[in-house]
């Protein structure tokens, strides 16, 4: 034992929690001793602390909610990702976009889309606005991590939904005709502020369902049309009735909460 | 550790980790910022933290931000200079000697306070508060005898005074 000026304290709590054998305390009895230390002094009772009952209010704030998809919203988004084939097997093939897996990105794997012709390309903004569309499919975007491994893979793709998704809205897909004729005409964004702009992509983004219900659909083996139409799935749109498409649809536009009012939303804007 | 066991812990250690750092800020706000933050944190790497571990990492990631806070801040020098204790809805007109205490801890340096809050709130092993502030078990030792003393000199000196009024 080697005490010293640095250490004696040390040592001194120690004996007073009764961990120095007789040896040790004599070793530091001499040593206060020559210091100079009163050792009654020193060895007086110490106080401790009572923890106070204070509680934390916000514990429900701190908590991670699961992101477990409404078994409602699965069912309708696979009903319109069925419904909705109809439409994309039209399609050339070589159009659909390729899905390319980045993989530095963690903890969730990001994708980005590739569009291999025009047909996905949005019309250009004008160049006084901040973010032109083509942004969204440049940008890896990372979602919070799910614990369950199909969600895991379904958070990824909002990139890809969201081609899908004006995808559709340029290849006149049902119900969209009043988006197509717009988002088409460069002229229309001349009218809208930042703030309309970024709440239009917003609006769109909305409608990544499809994708979504696509993978769940197929059990996780496609997450875009056009990995369906080359696995030859588009085969099955003679198996699709009309009557499927338009359950499908309605069970889409009921789960995309206020659907019809963001719909109204725009066309007002549109000044349709 | 998964999503679950996570909410534990928030369950778990939320009151205690919160109890850390308002003992140590005395600032309700503030307190409440270092637990989020150090929620925040332990959700950035869950999958990489083990349950078992988890109450060490806030606490250590608590100090930390603690640690951040307080530079920020002049420290104090006398009770008198210490901010009243927020969450109390009334100023107690006689206070007992653990609130006595805990307004003396306000002026303690801050490793002398994070080490005894572990210790007596707690109850970490030396070897562990060493762990969690970055000192060496010798260091925590010394730490909670200075702060021990200087909390007794605390109250011997609200002693005398009180000995001495008329």
């Amino acid at each position: 034992m080697n005490i010293n000026t640095d250490n004696y304290e040390a040592y001194l709590l120690d004996y007073m929690e009764g961990n120095l054998g007789p040896d040790e305390t004599e070793q530091l009895k001499a040593f206060v001793a020559a210091q100079g230390l009163d050792w009654d002094e020193l060895t007086e009772d110490l106080p401790h602390l009572d923890a106070p009952q204070i509680a934390f209010e916000n514990k429900e704030r701190l908590k991670k909610k699961s992101a477990v998809v409404p078994l409602y919203v699965k069912i309708a988004s696979a009903a319109a990702a069925a419904g909705l084939l109809l439409t994309v097997s039209l399609w050339p093939e070589k159009s659909l976009p390729k899905v390319e897996p980045i993989t530095d990105l963690k903890p969730i794997e990001a994708y980005r889309i590739t569009p291999e012709t025009d047909l996905l390309k949005l019309p250009k903004r004008p160049t006084s606005f901040v973010k032109p569309v083509a942004v969204i499919k440049e940008e890896p975007i990372v979602f919070e991590k799910t614990n369950l491994p199909l969600m895991a893979k379904l958070e990824p793709i909002r990139a890809s939904e969201i081609q899908v998704a004006q995808a559709m809205v340029t290849n006149d897909a049902p119900d969209f005709e009043w988006l197509t004729y717009k988002i088409n005409n460069e002229r229309t964004f001349a009218h809208f502020s930042d703030e309309d702009y970024n709440t239009f992509n917003e609006d769109v983004e909305s409608l990544s369902l499809i994708s979504r219900g696509l993978l769940w659909a197929t059990n996780g083996q496609h997450d875009s049309f056009g990995s369906l139409i080359n696995a030859g799935v588009s085969k099955a749109k003679q198996e699709l009735s009309e009557a499927a498409t338009d359950a499908a649809l309605a069970a889409y536009y009921r789960v995309e909460e206020g659907f019809e009012e963001t719909k109204e939303h725009w066309q007002e804007k549109l000044g349709e | 550790m998964d999503r679950s066991q996570y909410n534990r812990c928030v369950e778990q250690y939320a009151d205690k980790l919160f109890r850390f750092a308002f003992s140590s800020l005395r600032n309700r706000e503030q307190a409440e910022d270092v637990v989020q933050e150090s929620f925040a944190r332990v959700w950035e790497k869950v999958e990489t933290i083990d349950f078992g571990k988890a109450k060490s990492y806030l606490f250590t990631t608590a100090h930390h931000v603690m640690i951040d806070e307080l530079r920020l801040r002049q420290p104090l020098t006398s009770i008198d200079e210490c901010p009243p204790n927020e969450l109390k809805e009334k100023p107690n007109p006689y206070p007992d000697v653990n609130d006595i205490l805990h307004k003396a801890l306000a002026t303690l340096p801050e490793a002398q306070r994070s080490a005894v809050l572990l210790r007596d709130y707690e109850g970490y092993s030396y070897q562990e508060i060493g762990d969690i502030t970055g000192m060496s078990e010798a260091q925590v030792k010394i730490n909670i005898f200075r702060a021990r003393t200087a909390l007794k000199n605390k109250l011997k000196s609200i002693d005398n005074l009180i000995d001495i009024a008329p």
